[in-house]
């Protein structure tokens, strides 16, 4: 068996907030993460004063502040116990939820805000420094950006496997339905796309169109978890459990010439499901990262929801609807709701707690009792991207 | 348009401590890997290990610059610096002695690349003391 401290539901969500997801607010990561608490403070009847652990990410915006974490709370007026810098990109907001638990459960602290904010639309990404291999091999070669990274490993997998854009453009269609009854999703993007627009939006770089590619935005999400006994205690009723958690950095780091299509998904994919004691056909809702379309169909074969290669058939067999055998990505996703920058992991996580918690206002997905929730974080040098992580959750 | 900033220059890479002795090479137009001793891979980036061990036992090797293409990406939205080579192309390429290097092909048109196509190792002199590696058909 293998272990898992989350088994018997330690702890729990007891609240979510987010913010409408903006171009360019010129608002900074403090006054997003301000609006969350504020959100989440409201419906608990906590006061800040009751947070005693505080977990976030490294946002683009603020990338420079080796404080942080530590100015966040000076902004929030909090004081706590335990402190959390997570910088695992698109991995962050669930894996902060693990980290929490893991303080929680061990007696470091009692009720934690994991807050992820950013501001990438209003500062750009000008100005953050990468080290390691970015500026010195990747930007003198003409490396553009993600969409490179992805143009060469969506290249990889059209030959082994063949490229079905008909089956991304359909991915692309089921977001956008989500975005337009989503109201924290972007403004530009709640106007409803077809297949075709899909098809002849802008190349930049091959096969990978502007339709492929997530918006870097402005915006802000966040949860408050705490103990499952003092969930409880408080007498609140819409709970979430995380029940099973994997993640994994630098997949196959020996191997010189790696495979671009495999991630690090087939290793966490079966085995979050092997702790939670369950597999794929007993998700109901998938709520996987999306920066690029394609990265959704690698995670369901990796992960095991269909074998490699088959991802497109089983897009295109599935509904992905609200009311379909698989709802994905129900407020849009984060390529048709926007991508808050390195807040952006929390988009989907966001809406899978909305979900279970029965608040989906228009989207909901009826008898939903769990959902699969993933992140991807960091571009690394051409192999596939740098953390995968899942988590499963599960309403009361 | 009126507030359109100038095409800068591409970058020059700058190197570190570690990478220097790859871009001293790059000077004389060489290829040069840090490799695993034991088991012959080589790796690319350079890095402060041999990621096989995790210790700073690797071996600088002078390679061929021989390699074989894999996958490739037409760019049509440049890089800072590659404004005037748009269209240009990635690709990843396989060295015959091992590890991988992403670069600019060179001297071929996407028409005529396949999957496994030999390539070598080129040069463009980025500035004075840097050479930075493009690839080019090997026939």
């Amino acid at each position: 068996m293998v272990d898992n401290f989350l088994r018997d539901k330690p702890v729990a969500i007891i609240a979510y907030g987010e913010v409408q997801n903006q171009r360019s607010s010129g608002k900074r990561p403090y006054e997003f993460a301000a609006e969350v608490m504020g959100q989440m403070l409201e419906k608990t009847g906590l006061k800040n004063s009751d947070i005693d652990g505080l977990a976030t990410h490294m946002p683009t915006a603020e990338a420079g502040n080796t404080f942080y974490t530590n100015t966040l709370a000076d902004n929030l007026g909090l004081q706590p116990r335990w402190l959390q810098l997570t910088d695992i990109g698109g991995c962050s907001p669930s894996g902060n939820i693990a980290r929490a638990a893991a303080a929680i459960v061990t007696g470091q602290c009692e009720m934690v805000m994991c807050v992820a904010a950013d501001s990438t639309g209003t500062t750009g990404v000008g100005h953050r420094r990468l080290g390691g291999y970015r500026q010195e091999f990747m930007e003198p070669i003409g490396f553009q950006g993600p969409p490179v990274a992805f143009g060469l490993i969506s290249h990889a997998y059209d030959q082994k496997y063949g490229l079905n854009l008909e089956a991304l453009g359909h991915l692309a269609v089921v977001q956008r339905n989500g975005a337009l009854v989503n109201d924290n999703a972007i403004e530009q993007f709640r106007k409803p796309i077809t297949v075709q627009d899909y098809m002849e939006s802008r190349i930049i770089a091959e096969p990978i169109r502007l339709l492929d590619c997530v918006m870097r935005c402005d915006g802000g999400n966040g949860l408050l978890i705490t103990s499952t006994e003092r969930a409880r205690a408080m007498g609140l009723e819409k709970l979430v459990y995380p029940v099973a958690y994997s993640e994994i950095t630098n997949f196959e780091p020996d191997d010189p010439n790696p495979d671009v299509t495999e991630t690090g998904f087939a290793t966490v994919g079966p085995e979050v499901f092997a702790k939670a004691g369950m597999s794929p056909d007993d998700i109901d809702m998938f709520h996987p990262y999306d920066d690029f379309l394609i990265a959704m169909m690698l995670q369901m074969e990796q992960i095991g929801f269909c074998g490699r290669g088959e991802g497109a058939d089983f897009i295109l067999g599935t509904d992905m609807s609200p009311i379909g055998t698989l709802p994905l990505n129900t407020g849009g996703g984060q390529i048709s709701a926007g991508q808050p920058g390195l807040g952006g992991g929390g988009v989907n996580l966001t809406e899978a707690i909305r979900q279970l918690m029965g608040e989906a206002t228009g989207r909901q997905v009826e008898d939903a009792k769990n959902a699969l929730v993933t992140g991807i974080g960091v571009i690394p040098y051409f192999r596939n991207w740098g953390s995968s992580n899942c988590m499963i959750l599960e309403g009361a | 348009m009126a507030d359109e900033k100038p095409n800068p220059p591409p970058p020059v890479p700058t190197p570190s401590l570690v990478s220097q002795p790859m871009w001293d090479a790059a000077k004389e137009g060489k290829l040069a890997l840090q490799v695993d001793p034991v088991s012959g891979k080589a790796q690319f980036w350079p890095r402060p290990v041999n990621v096989q061990t995790g210790r700073a036992d690797y071996e600088w090797r002078e390679v061929s610059g021989k390699g074989t293409l894999s996958a490739w990406t037409k760019v049509h939205v440049p890089a800072p610096g590659f404004a005037d080579r748009v269209p240009y192309i990635l690709g990843s390429v396989d060295l015959v002695e091992g590890g991988r290097i992403v670069a600019q092909l060179v001297n071929v048109e996407d028409e005529a690349l396949t999957p496994g196509m030999a390539v070598k190792v080129s040069w463009e002199k980025r500035s004075k003391e840097t050479n930075v590696y493009q690839f080019e058909p090997d026939v």
